[in-house]
């Protein structure tokens, strides 16, 4: 990983930038949310993930077109004694991922609360993203897809079902939130990241279309 | 009269060659002019020095030592002090004699001020209701002069008969009429001594102590200044309140457009409801700082002395910038949308997003046409990554073990405390710098506990373990 910036150097025509996020991870107990970050940082999982204390620190950089990002994730714990500490964590965040269990009916439940609590309390330009985790237990689900996008498109969260267990989604819904993530001169293009792609399948579909004809 | 060999200290018109004091400067200047004339060659080695203060002295002068200073002109010696800086010789304290004179014009106040109001101390200690025990008590603190020894009002000099009766002052015993005395209340001189009012019970008239004019007004004087050393002007009340109901306008206007646009795109976080309180609220809010700010531009106009240049532009000044506020930030809040509109950019948005999921279910089956993914099994809608993107190596600290407390914030501390060490042992700089930022923060929340918890007190208990932690966090503060 030591030639990461290598190839950033040369092809970017501006210099390299890098920018650096507080994320937050918040969500009920056992859902998932260190397994999630460690699957992201370090790519590991483990089977009996201990119940994290307080909040726990990670970093991990992205490389993004010609910009570094930097995310410095705060993993809150879930368990209900450590609520008090969460708001210190969110307070100065610049993204949040609230994460669910789509096994469990509560944690969403849970989420949708955390996410009213950002929306009230956090800083108002926060990006928040939604994940429910455990996506490979498909047999036990209780949270249908389509009812937590719904939720998050009604309320502006970027949407991902994930699995840190098989690694589903881990990177990419990091990912998504580096794109939507303001970078000082990019900012009209960096809030599209979804908007980019559904003007891509437009075309594709139009393109489609005409091809029938 | 002084010798050049006599006390180094010379004071007046003393002649700068033989040191004799000639008295006054016109006879000096005659002296130095017929004694010293062949001396001269030496003295207008001087004369520059002496130059500027000639020309300044000249334009000073009274008429009458005009012709002094043409003498001096032609003669080219003067001995008037020059406005050039000087070295310091002999010096001597003031202090004593300002001291003295001061003091002595400050007793002439706050001597008797201070008896009087020991004095009314003293009566208002266990006063007895009964008139009669009440005369005695009062005697006993203070003499009362003998009424034979005065025929006349000591004030107004009008003298004592059956219609203009003698009466004493009960803080200084003296006798004077009932014009020139007054009463004042017993709350009144409560107020005076600091103590707490009581209340008069109904029915009862409040009880008074007869003062003479003197004694009234030395202490009316002291309640003033002691008044006015607290108070502060009227404008500057009213400016205080004129912007706390900015600041709480301000808060609220943000919260407002905050509701307000999240309200006219349709989203549910807020009610049509809340936002009409919030709207009303701040209205309201802009109703008084307007009332404030005109009764600010209105201060003292209509009175014996209205106000004039800086205070008057003050005023003004207030009242234009609080308009440009109310018209720029008040006035102009964005209407909240009816019910009807509301529903309608509800609707809106749930199309938009019924769209927009419908488009990712045809993406999403559309790529799993495309692709053919075995590995990840399951429908699950996994997104694309992009080829530009890479991942850098993360940092984790390893799973150290923290001692539990009761307290997850002290948890929490020691946990940071740990990371830190460990950051600083793989040289991860911006890991550190953010992580005690965040430890700042929680020893910042810590301390705010701890003295929200003390004012509580809640028992000895609670207070032994508070002091228990504490004693912890100074310990591993330390060990860190």
């Amino acid at each position: 990983m030591a030639n990461k910036a290598g190839p950033q150097r040369p092809n970017g025509t501006a210099q390299a930038k890098i920018c650096q996020f507080k994320l937050v991870l918040l969500g009920e107990s056992a859902v998932g949310k260190s397994s999630l970050v460690l699957r992201f940082v370090k790519g590991q999982f483990h089977e009996y993930q201990e119940s994290t204390i307080g909040a726990a620190f990670l970093t991990q950089t992205v490389c993004l077109d010609d910009t570094t990002v930097k995310f410095e994730i705060w993993d809150t714990a879930g368990q209900e004694r450590y609520h008090s500490l969460a708001p210190m964590y969110y307070r100065g965040a610049q993204a949040a991922i609230v994460v669910y269990d789509v096994t469990n009916q509560d944690t969403f439940g849970r989420a949708k609360t955390w996410v009213k609590e950002l929306q009230r309390q956090a800083s108002p330009n926060i990006v928040i993203a939604l994940a429910g985790n455990k996506a490979d237990l498909a047999n036990k689900r209780c949270v249908e897809y389509e009812e937590a996008q719904a939720y998050a498109e009604e309320n502006g969260l970027l949407f991902m079902e994930t699995s840190a267990k098989t690694g589903t989604n881990v990177n990419e819904i990091f990912l998504a939130i580096a794109k939507k993530l303001p970078k000082s001169e990019t900012i009209g293009g960096s809030g599209s990241g979804q908007g980019r792609r559904l003007v891509e399948s437009d075309t594709t579909a139009k393109t489609s279309t005409s091809c029938c004809k | 009269m002084a010798d050049a060999d006599d006390p180094p200290v010379l004071e007046g018109f003393i002649c700068p060659i033989c040191k004799s004091d000639l008295g006054d400067a016109t006879k000096l200047l005659s002296h130095f002019e017929d004694v010293h004339s062949e001396e001269q060659d030496f003295i207008k080695s001087f004369k520059d020095l002496y130059d500027k203060a000639k020309k300044k002295i000249l334009k000073q002068d009274t008429p009458s030592s005009t012709g002094i200073n043409n003498v001096r002109q032609t003669s080219a010696a003067s001995f008037d002090y020059s406005h050039e800086p000087q070295e310091i010789g002999t010096t001597r304290s003031r202090k004593k004699k300002f001291d003295a004179i001061r003091d002595e014009r400050m007793q002439r106040l706050a001597v008797p001020t201070n008896q009087l109001i020991i004095r009314l101390g003293k009566l208002l200690e266990n006063m007895p209701t009964d008139p009669l025990k009440r005369k005695v008590h009062e005697q006993n603190i203070v003499a009362w002069l003998d009424g034979e020894t005065v025929d006349r009002c000591p004030n107004c000099a009008g003298s004592f008969y059956l219609a203009r009766r003698k009466h004493h002052c009960r803080t200084c015993g003296s006798i004077m009429c009932n014009d020139c005395s007054h009463f004042m209340s017993l709350n009144t001189a409560r107020k005076i001594l600091d103590r707490p009012v009581e209340e008069i019970p109904q029915g009862n008239t409040e009880k008074n102590l007869r003062l003479c004019v003197h004694c009234i007004s030395l202490l009316e004087v002291r309640e003033e200044k002691r008044e006015s050393r607290s108070a502060k002007p009227i404008l500057s009340q009213f400016y205080q309140r004129l912007s706390e109901h900015k600041q709480q306008a301000h808060d609220l206007r943000l919260q407002y457009l905050k509701m307000y646009n999240s309200l006219t795109n349709g989203e549910s976080i807020y009610s049509l409801d809340e936002a009409q309180v919030v709207k009303l609220k701040l209205l309201k809010l802009a109703e008084n700082i307007d009332a404030l700010s005109s009764k600010i531009a209105v201060l003292g106009k209509g009175t014996e002395n209205p106000p004039q240049g800086q205070a008057l532009r003050l005023q003004n000044m207030v009242r234009a910038a609080s308009a440009v506020y109310l018209k720029t930030h008040l006035l102009n809040l964005p209407g909240l949308p009816t019910e009807e509109q509301f529903a309608e950019a509800q609707n809106k948005r749930r199309e938009a997003i019924n769209a927009r999921i419908h488009e990712e279910k045809k993406r999403k089956s559309r790529l799993s046409n495309q692709i053919n993914n075995v590995k990840s099994g399951p429908s699950l809608p996994k997104q694309s990554s992009d080829p530009t993107v890479s991942l850098g190596q993360g940092w984790v600290p390893e799973k150290t073990k923290v001692n539990e407390y009761d307290d997850p914030l002290i948890e929490q501390i020691n946990i940071i405390r740990s990371y830190i060490k460990e950051a600083k042992a793989a040289h991860k700089y911006d890991e550190v710098a953010s992580l005690e930022e965040n430890l700042q923060e929680l020893k910042k929340e810590f301390w705010k506990k701890q003295t929200e918890q003390e004012l509580a007190k809640s028992g000895e208990s609670s207070e032994a373990a508070s002091l228990s932690s504490y004693d912890e966090v100074r310990q591993s503060d330390s060990s860190h």
